[in-house]
C-alpha cells in the first residue's frame, strides 16, 4: 500500500459472515477494482487500534461502514468533515469491540486524526449470521461505489489546485 | 484521579433495567436485570450468539478450509480458532505437529495474547477502574499511558504478521504446520521490538496493581488446559479445581450446553456440578507454577497470590500474561532455527478429531468429524464467552444488590465493569450501546 500522506485512503470496514455488516468490505473491494490513481484501499474488521495504525498520518480518509440506527435498510448516513465526531451518535450500533468511533474519540483526544475525513454509513437489515448483503444495501453499495469514486476526483482535483495556486 | 463515588439516592423499589446492545440481539436486552422490592429478582445475560453459523457453513467443506473460516469467528482472537481447528484435525489424522514447528504455533498465540490483552485492559477495562467514560476521556489524562498500550498491542500484531502472514486473518496458518516459515533474520528483527514490549507489560502491571478492586470473592470451579511442562497455549489435558482431569476427546463427557428458555444463548455447564470459568484467572490458578520466575515475582509484586477469586483481579493477571507472553517469544525466537518444511505432511481418513487451546478469554473447544475423503461432515465449537456466560450471569446476581441504591447510570456501568471482567468477546466489552429503562 502507498503510504504518502496526500495519497487518499479508502477503508471499508465490516464482517463478512453478518450479512449486512459485509456491505463496507465489498464497497471497498469494488472501489479497489476502479484501480484508481493514488489511492490506498484497505479492509478493516472494525478494530479500533488497527484503524488507528492505518490512517495515521493520513490527510484524507474516506470509511464506509453498516450501521444500524432504526433507518430503512440500504439508506445511507454521509458524515462529511468528520471532525464533529460527537454526533456521530449512530455509529455506536457498529457491531465492532472499541471500533470506529472510540477509534476517531481516541485519536481527537491524542491529537493524530486524519486531517479530513468522510464517512459512509449504509443502513443494514440483517446482521443475523450469514454471507450475502439484501438487495437494498446491495443497491446502497453501488451508490457508494459511485459516490467515492466521485468524492476522490473532486479530492485529487482540489490537491491539484492548491499545488498549482502554492 | 477521578473516582466512581457512589451518590446517595432513593433505593430502587421495582425496576427492570434492560440494556440492548444492537439488533443482532432481535428485540431482546443483553442485559435484563429485575429489582423487586429493593432485591435483585432476575439477572438475565445474553451477550455471545453460538458459532452455529460457522458449525453449519463448515459441513461439506475440506477439512482445510476449517482454520480460515472459524478465524472469522472472532477478529480479536482469530489464531485461537486457527490452532484449535489444526489441532482437531491432526488429531483426527493422527498427527503430531512438534520442534519448531511446535515453537512457531506457540510463538503465533504469544502474539495474539500480547494483542488481545492489552486491547483489553487499556481501551475496555482500565476506563472503568480509573472513573472514566472510555478510553479517549482516559487518553487526555494519561496520554503516555495510553500510546504505549497502542504500541504494545501492535507489537503483539507484529509478532501474528511476521509468523501468520497477516496482522488480522492470518493466511499462512494451515493443518499440519505453516505454508511458510520465517527466517531467523526476521524474528531477531522482531525480537527488539518485544524486547521494549516486556518493559512496557512490566509498567502495565505495575499500574493495573494500583487499582481498586470491589470486595468480590466466590468459590469458583477453575477450567483450563494443564501441560506438565508449560504454560498452557496450544496443548494440555482439561483441569478442573475441583476435580476434572481429563483428554479433550472426553470433553462431550463432561461438559453440556444447555438453551436457555427465551433466548438464543446456550449455558455451558459441568455435568455434574454447574457453572464454572475459564480464562485468565483460571489459568494463573491452576498453572501458576509454570509462569517464569519474573512473572511470579511481578505477581507477587503486584499482591496477587494463586488462587485469586476477586474476578475483577482479571485485568491484573491479563498484565502478567502479556509479561508472560512477552518471555515466552523471546525465549522461543532465541531458540529459533528455521525448520527445514514448513509443514508435515497428512494423510487424510475418515475420523473425528477433538483439540482444546487456550485462547486469551480462556479455553476453547473444536470438534471435527471428516469422510475419507476429509470433508467436514460435522463440526462443534466452544468459545470461552459462552462458556463463561452462566458464571457472568452469577456474579451479577451477587454483585448487584451491593450497588442497588446507585442511580441506575452508575448501576449499569458496575454492571458492565463486572461483565468485562471476563472480557467477553463480542460488543458487549465496550459499553451497552443502547438502553432500555422499563419501570414496574
Amino acid at each position: 500500500m502507498l503510504k504518502s500522506r496526500d495519497t487518499i485512503l479508502v477503508i471499508g470496514i465490516g464482517n463478512e459472515f453478518r450479512s449486512d455488516d459485509a456491505a463496507g468490505l465489498t464497497a471497498a473491494r469494488r472501489i479497489k477494482e476502479l484501480g484508481l490513481f493514488d489511492v490506498d484501499v484497505a479492509e478493516s474488521d472494525g478494530d479500533g487500534a488497527r484503524l488507528m495504525d492505518l490512517w495515521y498520518g493520513r490527510r484524507q480518509v474516506i470509511l464506509i461502514d453498516a450501521v444500524q440506527s432504526g433507518s430503512s435498510p440500504g439508506a445511507l448516513h454521509v458524515i462529511e468533515e468528520g471532525k464533529d465526531i460527537h454526533s456521530m451518535e449512530l455509529f455506536r450500533f457498529s457491531s465492532h469491540t472499541f471500533g470506529i468511533l472510540q477509534a476517531l474519540k481516541l485519536s481527537e483526544a491524542l491529537d493524530i486524526l486524519p486531517g479530513k475525513i468522510t464517512i459512509y454509513g449504509i443502513e443494514g437489515g440483517n446482521f443475523a449470521s450469514g454471507a450475502g448483503l439484501t438487495s437494498e444495501v446491495e443497491h446502497a453499495v453501488t451508490n457508494v461505489e459511485t459516490l467515492v469514486h466521485n468524492q476522490v476526483l473532486k479530492l485529487q482535483r482540489n490537491i491539484k489546485e492548491k499545488s498549482i495556486n502554492g | 484521579m477521578p473516582n466512581n463515588s457512589e451518590k446517595k439516592a432513593k433505593p430502587m423499589r421495582n425496576k427492570t433495567i434492560k440494556v440492548d446492545y444492537l439488533a443482532r440481539v432481535e428485540g431482546e436486552g443483553a442485559l435484563y436485570i429485575k429489582i423487586k422490592n429493593g432485591e435483585v429478582a432476575d439477572v438475565k445475560l445474553k451477550i455471545f450468539e453460538p458459532p452455529r453459523f460457522f458449525e453449519a457453513f463448515l459441513r461439506g467443506r475440506p477439512y482445510y478450509d476449517a482454520p480460515d473460516i472459524t478465524a472469522r469467528i472472532c477478529g480479536i482472537c482469530p489464531v485461537a480458532y486457527q490452532m484449535s481447528a489444526v489441532h482437531a484435525m491432526e488429531d483426527a489424522f493422527g498427527v503430531k505437529v512438534g520442534g519448531q514447528l511446535r515453537e512457531l504455533r506457540r510463538l503465533l498465540y504469544c502474539g495474539e495474547w500480547i494483542e488481545s490483552h492489552t486491547l483489553h485492559v487499556f481501551m475496555l477495562h482500565a476506563p472503568d477502574f480509573l472513573g472514566y467514560h472510555d478510553v479517549a476521556e482516559m487518553a487526555k489524562v494519561y496520554p503516555d499511558v495510553v500510546k504505549s498500550a497502542l504500541r504494545l498491542k501492535k507489537a503483539g500484531n507484529e509478532i501474528m504478521r511476521v509468523v501468520g502472514g497477516r496482522e488480522i486473518h492470518p493466511v499462512n496458518i494451515r493443518v499440519g504446520g505453516f505454508y511458510k516459515v520465517p527466517s531467523k533474520k526476521d524474528l531477531l528483527k522482531l525480537a527488539e521490538e518485544i524486547k521494549w514490549a516486556r518493559g512496557a507489560a512490566v509498567d502495565a502491571i505495575k499500574l493495573v496493581s494500583t487499582f481498586e478492586f470491589p470486595e468480590f470473592e466466590y468459590d469458583y470451579e477453575f477450567v483450563s488446559l494443564v501441560h506438565p511442562d508449560e504454560y498452557p497455549l496450544n496443548e494440555g489435558r482439561i483441569v478442573s479445581s475441583k476435580g476434572i482431569d481429563i483428554k479433550p476427546e472426553e470433553y462431550d463427557f463432561h461438559f453440556i450446553e444447555e438453551h436457555v428458555e427465551h433466548s438464543n444463548a446456550l449455558h455451558s455447564k459441568i455435568r455434574v456440578r454447574g457453572n464454572y470459568m475459564v480464562g485468565p484467572i483460571a489459568r494463573f490458578n491452576l498453572n501458576y507454577d509454570k509462569l517464569t520466575p519474573e512473572s511470579k515475582r511481578l505477581a507477587a509484586e503486584a499482591g496477587l497470590t494463586a488462587p485469586c477469586t476477586n474476578p475483577f483481579k482479571s485485568i491484573i493477571v491479563r498484565a502478567i500474561e502479556t509479561f508472560y507472553a512477552c518471555e515466552e517469544a523471546l525465549r522461543i525466537i532465541d531458540n529459533y532455527e528455521a525448520p527445514e518444511k514448513p509443514y508435515v505432511d497428512i494423510k487424510v481418513k475418515e475420523a473425528t478429531g477433538y483439540a482444546c487451546t487456550e485462547a486469551p478469554r480462556g479455553m476453547i473447544y473444536h470438534r471435527y468429524r471428516v469422510d475419507n475423503n476429509g470433508i467436514i461432515e460435522d463440526a462443534k465449537i466452544v468459545p470461552p464467552t459462552s462458556q463463561n456466560q452462566k458464571t457472568i450471569e452469577n456474579d451479577l446476581r451477587l454483585f448487584v444488590p451491593k450497588y442497588i441504591s446507585l442511580p441506575e447510570s452508575e448501576l449499569v456501568l458496575k454492571c458492565e465493569q463486572a461483565v468485562r471482567n471476563y472480557d467477553p468477546c463480542i460488543s458487549c466489552a465496550t459499553h451497552f450501546i443502547k438502553l432500555n429503562i422499563q419501570r414496574e
